[in-house]
């Protein structure tokens, strides 16, 4: 019998083949049978076991390092690093010589051990190198002949549909491309780190699936519909070939959608729609031009403050600024204003530990608090537009404005420092940096227009938007479902903002992942988005989107949407036009 | 610039101290360089995080060396002991004083 079970569409995409669950823990739970030392284990025999494994393993991670990019090639070399340390490998010799353990159980208990010491570190980037140091154990766990077989992610067959709870990066940088089909997660949400991830490789991905698909018989046919946010397992022939036909059509489309890249996309009836991209990295700055985007929309910024003592110099982001802006060629770049706090915690600006970190001292908030990192954010990426072209368009984007009090405090400040720098300034002009508020907070969405009037742009942030509209937590997987960016609510949100814009003439974009969801575009048009700026991978597909659309069809649509009275009729609307 | 400092109960240890200046910090890239140069000396080599005042480990481990959890801006003690213990440092140095700055990645 099929079985359907419902999660959030994370990316986009269908995916048609059989299951494949991956659970990096089970090796390690497995409690392996008792022994002692007097059950006649052999310390010697089983110490040349341990090397004859670590041995076997170190030329599996070389062939592993060696058959992938360079990223994976970085992270196999310092597993087979870790491989080689003394003080895991003594440690599991003195558990065999010493205490008389197998080889088994003394690497299982030596490698739990160390990965819990790990994890118990204060830093989270540190703490979180536990996950590489059980992998490296589940390897030599299998070369053992550990009683449970490992679900190997290098060693997936073609057309598989991944199922697993959450994936790291490890986990991520060892999938084989080409033999995954889709992946659905057990947790995790759309907007978390690890999808963003998943989703940069392109693959049809499923969030929040629950904890149940995890018990799904492996090899089952399955089909994971990224779009929809669905997984039906057994399908039955007509679901078979109808989202074969749909899986073809995408594939057609993409074709086209690639080949017309780099042009710019129109709507059927004129318009030109910019279509920028969310760049997190350097590595997405870079990649920008390749992918025909128009511009980078939304350029996040907390990675350059985080992981380090003490804030980034003035001088350090300007050259950051500076670098990225060269790589736009020219085209729109829209930086966003260090946005800490929330679920972007930043040591060594946090306070107490908040109650509600959501609603706590973030953005904006914590700008102002603290204003020498907003003026000099703002000095740096002025100081890096004087070096680019005239014509070119840099945006400061404020996140987290929820007053128009805090909205003018901070162009004061920001003002300030401008006059200043073209006091300074020998008269080289450079591009102009506008000044913008990110829409995310629904009293925003509300008082649109009086912040319209004093700001340079507009640009609605739907993820935030639609976790403080529905009141839903977007990184708790048990209520995330809810804080979706399709509910009327947050739709009336985003035309009355979109209205405002254009009232009082000023451009109006939206950055959230909705926006990289080709369905959705038709309706964010017809609320009144002028600008779209979505995920890397979905830019050529949301740029056919676009050529696809009529303006007055696109406005129906929206009437109709907007009088909807949950998130489900709006998807119907978008499945049926 | 190295230092020498009298052990109570060893011959002389020669030590460093060296600011992390990677983005990132001495995170698993850096510190698998950091711990491939310290493997091929034969003097005893340890590593300090002076900012956290994490314990003393050995430099030669990278499991011990990840422990200390060094970000940038961190300094950190590096002490070797043993015949090239100069020559250690030196390399080691080197490792830290060499900027090679790549583009921090969200990752």
């Amino acid at each position: 019998m099929t079985i359907l079970q419902r999660g959030l569409p994370a990316a986009p995409g269908i995916g048609i083949g059989t299951i494949c669950i991956y659970r990096p823990h089970d090796l390690m739970l497995e409690t392996p049978p008792a022994e002692a030392s007097s059950r006649g284990v052999s310390p010697r025999r089983e110490w040349q076991r341990f090397l004859h494994a670590q041995e076997r393993v170190d030329a599996e991670l070389a062939r592993l390092g060696e058959s992938l990019n360079h990223v994976a090639a970085d992270i196999f070399s310092v597993h087979r690093l870790i491989l080689a340390d003394k003080t895991l490998t003594e440690s599991i010799r003195s558990a065999i010589q010493l205490s008389g353990f197998s080889a088994v159980s003394a690497t299982r208990q030596v490698v739990l051990d160390m990965a819990q010491m790990f994890r118990e570190l204060d830093d989270e980037y540190f703490a979180g190198r536990a996950a590489d140091i059980l992998d490296i154990g589940r390897r030599l766990l299998a070369h053992l002949g550990a009683p449970i077989g490992p679900s190997q992610l290098d060693e997936l067959p073609p057309f598989t549909i991944l199922l697993t709870d959450d994936l790291t990066p490890t986990d991520i940088a060892m999938l084989p491309a080409h033999n995954i089909a889709g992946i659905g997660l057990a947790y995790g949400t759309p907007t978390a780190h690890s999808s963003i991830l998943a989703r940069s490789l392109g693959f049809p991905l499923v969030c929040g699936l629950g904890p149940e698909i995890l018990s799904l018989d492996r090899n089952l046919p399955a089909i994971l519909d990224g779009y929809q946010g669905l997984l039906i397992v057994k399908p039955t022939a007509q679901q078979t070939d109808d989202y074969g036909a749909d899986q073809a059509r995408d594939l057609d489309r993409q074709a086209v959608a690639l080949a017309h890249a780099h042009e710019p996309a129109r709507t059927s009836d004129g318009t030109l729609i910019p279509v920028y991209i969310n760049a997190n990295t350097a590595e997405e700055v870079t990649a920008m031009r390749g992918s025909g985007a128009d511009g980078i929309g939304l350029l996040r910024t907390e990675y350059l403050f985080q992981g380090r003592a003490e804030p980034p110099s003035v001088a350090e982001q300007q050259a950051i600024y500076g670098h990225f802006a060269r790589q736009t060629d020219g085209r729109p770049l829209t930086v966003r204003a260090l946005d800490a706090g929330g679920d972007k915690p930043v040591e060594y600006l946090m306070g107490p530990g908040e109650a509600n970190p959501f609603l706590g001292l973030r953005g904006i908030r914590l700008l102002l608090a603290n204003p020498g990192l907003l003026t000099d954010q703002f000095r740096a990426l002025l100081l890096a537009a004087r070096e680019q072209p005239a014509e070119m368009v840099i945006r400061f984007m404020l996140p987290m404005i929820s007053t128009v009090g805090e909205l003018e405090e901070a162009r004061t400040l920001l003002e300030e420092v401008r006059g200043a720098v073209e006091q300074a300034n020998d008269g080289a002009a450079g591009a102009r940096v506008e000044i913008g508020v990110l829409v995310e907070v629904p009293a925003a969405a509300l008082l649109a227009e009086r912040l319209a009037a004093v700001t340079d742009f507009l640009s609605v942030g739907t993820n935030d938007l639609a976790q403080y509209v529905l009141a839903s937590d977007r990184t708790n997987s048990q209520v995330a479902g809810m804080a979706d960016p399709l509910h009327p609510a947050v739709l009336q949100l985003i035309a009355r903002t979109a209205y405002a814009a254009k009232i009082f003439d000023v451009p109006i974009s939206l950055c959230g992942e909705i926006g990289g969801n080709v369905k959705a575009v038709p309706l964010l048009l017809g609320l009144g988005i002028t600008e779209l700026s979505v995920p890397l991978p979905a830019a050529p597909l949301v740029k056919q989107a676009v050529r696809e659309a009529d303006l007055f069809h696109c406005r129906q649509l929206a009437e109709s949407a907007l009088r909807c009275s949950c998130a489900e009729d709006v998807r119907a609307l978008l499945t049926v036009s | 610039m190295t230092h020498s400092e009298v052990r109570p109960n060893g011959p002389a240890a020669q030590f460093t101290e060296v600011t992390v200046q990677h983005p990132l910090g001495l995170h698993l890239r850096k510190s698998k360089d950091v711990v491939q140069v310290a493997n091929r000396f034969r003097a005893e080599i340890t590593a300090q995080n002076l900012t956290r005042t994490s314990p003393v480990v050995d430099a030669k481990s990278i499991l011990q060396l990840m422990q200390i959890q060094a970000r940038q801006g961190h300094v950190i003690r590096i002490c070797a002991n043993g015949p090239d213990a100069d020559d250690a440092l030196v390399a080691l140095r080197r490792l830290f004083d060499h900027r090679h700055y790549d583009l921090p990645s969200a990752s």
